[in-house]
């Protein structure tokens, strides 16, 4: 019960930040697969195939969650554009709709969990200091300055 | 100079009128007709923004390759191959087969991962997780999401969002709207 | 249009290529016939998404490593004409993906479409399948950004 009541007040946090719940995701796919992953993370063979099972598990999951919230959200969208607004019906739509979001962002931020729990504090400080390399690649650094086409 | 009638219009209605000039209420178009300053100001972004498509034209390196069309494939008459050549070729292909396969199983040579397949994956996963990050982050059917801010849902902004938070860069609604005169 | 998006002459050749080999391949499926343009940008603007999202991850696999397809200075370094017209050109590009890197996706693409390829709007609505008012509403919030942006502000000092 309180197990429950825990994942829940996740989830509505989570509702309630969505730029929080979209930042939660590790990378895609099977990236410990990558062979310089495995060489600057030094992943052992026990954390990829813990990583492999709970990728399975977790696409699995996440596809079904997903065909709900579509489904719901179709309803949803049928109620909206019927010529006479049922607004009980609406509003009765909007929450089922809602919680099927809330149960999917609780399974993707359950993967985030286990990810982080699979590589261990170091491991996963070394994947985050990773992609801030990355970015930083990414931006140029000097500031602006006057342009004139050619001549 | 005479003074228009109309007050002058904020930066909102500005950029309406650089977007759609239709867009704009009468009065504020009207405004833009008669007062210098205010149509200078909008002249200035506009010249702004063409200047960047300028820069853009001219900067723009020269190809080296012009492209070609697809080579047609040559069909092959698999029937004008005489019947025995045929014979012969699966015969060969046989005999050098099975001590290949039997000499590639005796040896426990790992295989190299399939890097091509992994990245098509990664790329299917990112788009798969693209959905359902649009899918969380709006309640609203997919007719509406048109008009509301689509999340750009690639893993590097998503991951880096999470690792460096930029401060301020959801918040762009108070960026511009209210109390920005332009004259 | 496909350099303003990669920045990179050797990739917007590859996908240049790579486009109309589709055009090719998907003529036949080409129901219209005086939509050809619209519908041509459209594998386009696709292809090069596509790319994008590739590179992305080939940078992932190298990781610590240069980006792939990054090219390199040209040779002229020197202090004259020709010299300085490539050091402009290079920064120019990285300011433009600078000030176009604050902006989302949809935003980045129809500024990019109206600004740099001189779109207008009814044909960008058609290459990216949104209606007219949908443009409009990305192409202002995108404005909103760029209008106070550094970056832009500099530019437009010059102009």
């Amino acid at each position: 019960m309180l197990k429950n009541t825990v994942w829940h007040l996740v989830a509505l946090t989570l509702l309630l930040c969505p730029a929080m719940a979209a930042a939660m995701d590790p990378p895609p796919g099977r990236w410990w697969r990558l062979p310089k992953a495995a060489e600057q993370l030094k992943l052992s063979e026990d954390q990829k195939s813990r990583l492999e099972s709970l990728f399975e598990a977790n696409r699995i999951n996440l596809i079904e969650l997903k065909a709900s919230v579509e489904k719901e959200q179709f309803r949803l969208r049928n109620l909206l554009e019927a010529e006479t607004l049922d607004e009980k019906a609406i509003e009765e739509q909007f929450r089922k709709l809602q919680a099927a979001r809330a149960t999917m962002d609780v399974e993707r931020f359950r993967y985030f969990l286990e990810v982080r729990k699979i590589l261990g504090h170091q491991k996963f400080e070394r994947l985050e200091m990773i992609y801030r390399e990355f970015r930083e690649r990414q931006l140029p650094r000097d500031g602006p300055r006057r342009m004139q086409p050619p001549e | 100079m005479t003074e228009p009638r109309d007050k002058h219009p904020d930066l909102n209605e500005l950029l309406m009128g650089i977007v759609d000039e239709g867009a704009l209420p009468l009065a504020a178009r009207r405004h833009l007709r008669e007062c210098s300053s205010c149509r200078a100001e909008k002249e200035r972004f506009e010249a702004g923004l063409a200047q960047i498509g300028r820069l853009a034209s001219a900067y723009v390196p020269k190809p080296d390759r012009t492209v070609s069309p697809p080579a047609k494939q040559s069909i092959t008459h698999f029937f004008s191959v005489p019947l025995w050549k045929m014979a012969l070729t699966g015969a060969l292909l046989v005999l050098l087969g099975v001590p290949l396969f039997l000499g590639l199983n005796s040896r426990k040579s790992p295989s190299p991962p399939n890097l091509t397949a992994l990245l098509r994956e990664m790329s299917e996963d990112e788009r798969f997780r693209g959905e359902i990050v649009s899918l969380g982050q709006s309640v609203l059917p997919g007719l509406f999401l048109d008009l509301t801010e689509e999340p750009d849902s690639t893993f590097e902004e998503g991951f880096m969002e999470y690792v460096v938070p930029i401060p301020g860069a959801e918040d762009v609604s108070g960026e511009g709207r209210k109390g920005g005169g332009v004259c | 249009m496909v350099y303003f998006r990669l920045h990179s002459k050797m990739d917007a050749e590859d996908v240049t290529q790579e486009v109309f080999l589709q055009a090719f391949r998907k003529l036949a499926q080409l129901r219209e016939p005086h939509h050809f343009r619209t519908w041509l940008l459209r594998i386009t603007v696709n292809q090069t998404r596509d790319f994008l999202r590739k590179r992305r991850l080939l940078s992932w696999v190298g990781i610590g490593s240069r980006e792939p397809n990054e090219e390199p200075l040209e040779q002229h370094q020197d202090h004259g004409p020709d010299g300085m017209e490539v050091l402009l050109r290079k920064e120019f590009w990285e300011l433009l993906k600078r000030l176009v890197g604050a902006l989302s996706r949809w935003e980045r693409e129809v500024f990019l479409l109206r600004y740099l390829d001189h779109m207008p709007i009814k044909d960008i609505a058609a290459v990216l399948n949104k209606s007219d008012s949908t443009i409009k509403t990305h192409l202002y919030r995108a404005l909103t950004k760029v209008k106070n942006d550094p970056v832009f502000l500099s530019i437009c000092e010059g102009a």
